[in-house]
């Protein structure tokens, strides 16, 4: 057969199936002189003689803008759930993007900074939602769990700031969380005259809030303090001389001196443990910080009782015994909401050790070892 | 582009030519279409109709005047073959395509037995093999005739021929 494929493919065209039917042909011609007859009849498509295909720039071109106009409209619902309330369908495109920012943000004073601005949303959305008396049970906790958030991370980015931007922030976050504590007042009046007239479940609910405004009022205030805090501790250094000994009978005992600067004043205290020969790591908490400002000034003696009791920071050390009579010391020290990291390695085996700390609350701690005889 | 109102008529030569035209090529179109498609008779029929409506709304705006009538017909043909395929593309796997029944008074002769086998595996050929052949062999028209329906070059139609040739070959079985 393929000898004479060329001469078969011709003779397609004698074909039978494919012979239009006679019947057919005239049909059609009586139908097209009919046509010829009557122009306006004949309604058909303009003849578009050029061949039609779609090159690869109209492609390129299609899938290009399809693209444009998904990200143009990303990018406006992104802008536009900027201003969203919790009660709005475009939050979570909120939050989720504020998220983003946090985890793009750089460490240190942009991280501070967003922090605080995002702690800042937060708050506007509380009191816009308690306003509009949108705010649910659910949204408030939510709302003031994230605002602590954002504050707590704030003053936590403070240390890995460098020195000469950490007054300025320390005092951007102490306005801010002022201006938190001061409006909310305006809140508490707006929710009394509203708790007035209204179901008892309802009357209920509006108290918890306000005790939950309270508590972020609270929040607030303290935040400002602690940033003060920090901000008045930049640079000044606060010493603690350590003293490690070990006796003959292979206790070690751990004598820890510190000065704080406390109004001026610096103040010195000492807390000593010890650790029996056969214990070779052990763990305490030797120093507890207070904050005897505040007391004083704001509730007089009664208040400062209370409060001397509960402690404002810590100081935690672990202390460790390594082979070849090397001793070591791990410690964080918690204090207003910063974490310090006290670390230390000496080789004090049947001698005295003494080391000072310099805690500083831009950078890592110092840590100087002095040897001696006892 | 003017269109004529109703009062107005077409000048009869255009309309003589038209009709000429269609006695002279209806069939070559039908088959054309018929092997480009899915050798459907009732497609090809309604197929070949369009091509001679459009053809005469061509001829009836009088835009631009045609020399080759024939050349221009097919030219329509293969517009309106795309056009039919834009909207549905017909698949019609080898399998399911069953011989042509054949007029029973006639005996099947071994030529009309390899005519039909020829057709069922030209369906199987890529479409631009299949419209090459159609146009050289079943219609009859020279490399340059059908480089003009293509809008390509003598030469380029005559490799295509070749390697549509080819494909058709290895396509059908060796006979023992």
């Amino acid at each position: 057969m393929h000898s004479n494929l060329e001469h078969q493919l011709s003779s397609l065209n004698r074909s039978p199936a494919s012979e239009p039917d006679p019947a057919w042909i005239e049909r059609l011609k009586v139908k097209l002189s009919w046509m010829t007859e009557n122009p306006v009849a004949t309604h058909v498509p303009p003849l578009d003689l050029q061949p039609r295909y779609f090159p690869r720039w109209h492609f390129l071109l299609f899938t290009g803008s399809a693209f444009a106009v998904f990200l143009l409209l990303g990018v406006s619902i992104t802008l536009a759930a900027q201003r969203a309330t919790p009660d709005a369908m475009l939050y979570p495109v909120k939050l989720a993007s504020e998220d983003l920012r946090r985890v793009l943000a750089t460490p240190g004073e942009a991280k501070a900074r967003l922090e605080l601005e995002l702690a800042d949303r937060r708050m506007e959305e509380f009191k816009t939602l308690t306003r509009k008396q949108k705010l649910s049970p659910q949204t408030a906790a939510s709302l003031e769990t994230r605002y602590q958030v954002h504050v707590t991370a704030a003053l936590s980015a403070l240390p890995a700031v460098s020195a000469p931007q950490i007054q300025a922030l320390a005092e951007s976050i102490a306005e801010v969380t002022d201006e938190h504590a001061k409006l909310d007042t305006e809140l508490e009046f707006e929710l009394s005259q509203n708790v007035r007239d209204v179901h008892e479940e309802i009357q209920q609910m509006r108290q918890e809030m306000q005790a939950r405004t309270q508590r972020m009022r609270e929040f607030a205030k303290d935040s400002a303090r602690a940033a003060r805090e920090l901000k008045a501790r930049t640079g000044k250094a606060e010493k603690v001389r350590l003293k490690i000994e070990t006796d003959a009978m292979g206790t070690t005992h751990v004598k820890l001196e510190v000065e704080e600067r406390n109004h001026g004043h610096e103040q010195k205290r000492v807390d000593e443990f010890t650790v029996p020969a056969d214990v070779a790591t052990s763990t305490t908490s030797i120093i507890q910080f207070q904050n005897e400002e505040d007391d004083q000034d704001e509730n007089g003696n009664e208040e400062k009782g209370r409060r001397q009791s509960e402690p404002k920071g810590y100081l935690k050390l672990k202390f460790e015994k390594k082979d070849k009579g090397k001793e070591e010391l791990k410690g964080r020290s918690f204090n207003n909401g910063v974490f310090f990291k006290v670390e230390s390695e000496a080789s004090s085996t049947g001698s005295s050790v003494e080391q000072r700390i310099d805690t500083n609350i831009k950078s890592e701690s110092k840590i100087e070892l002095r040897y001696g005889q006892e | 582009m003017a269109m004529p109102n109703e009062q107005s008529s077409v000048p009869d030569h255009i309309k003589e030519r038209f009709l000429a035209a269609y006695d002279a090529h209806v069939k070559s179109i039908y088959r054309y279409i018929y092997y480009r498609t899915g050798q459907e008779k009732g497609e090809a029929e309604e197929l070949t109709q369009e091509v001679f409506t459009r053809t005469w709304a061509y001829l009836y705006r009088d835009e631009r005047p045609i020399e080759d009538l024939r050349a221009f017909l097919f030219q329509v043909s293969r517009h309106v073959i795309a056009d039919r395929w834009r909207k549905h593309k017909p698949i019609v796997p080898l399998d399911e395509v069953a011989p042509h029944e054949e007029p029973q008074h006639e005996p099947i002769r071994e030529a009309t037995v390899d005519t039909i086998l020829i057709e069922q595996y030209l369906l199987k050929l890529p479409e631009r093999y299949r419209e090459v052949l159609a146009l050289r062999f079943i219609n009859d028209l020279t490399t340059e005739e059908t480089g003009n329906i293509l809008g390509t070059t003598a030469n380029n139609v005559a490799v295509m021929t070749n390697r549509a040739l080819g494909k058709l070959r290895k396509l059908i079985p060796q006979s023992p």
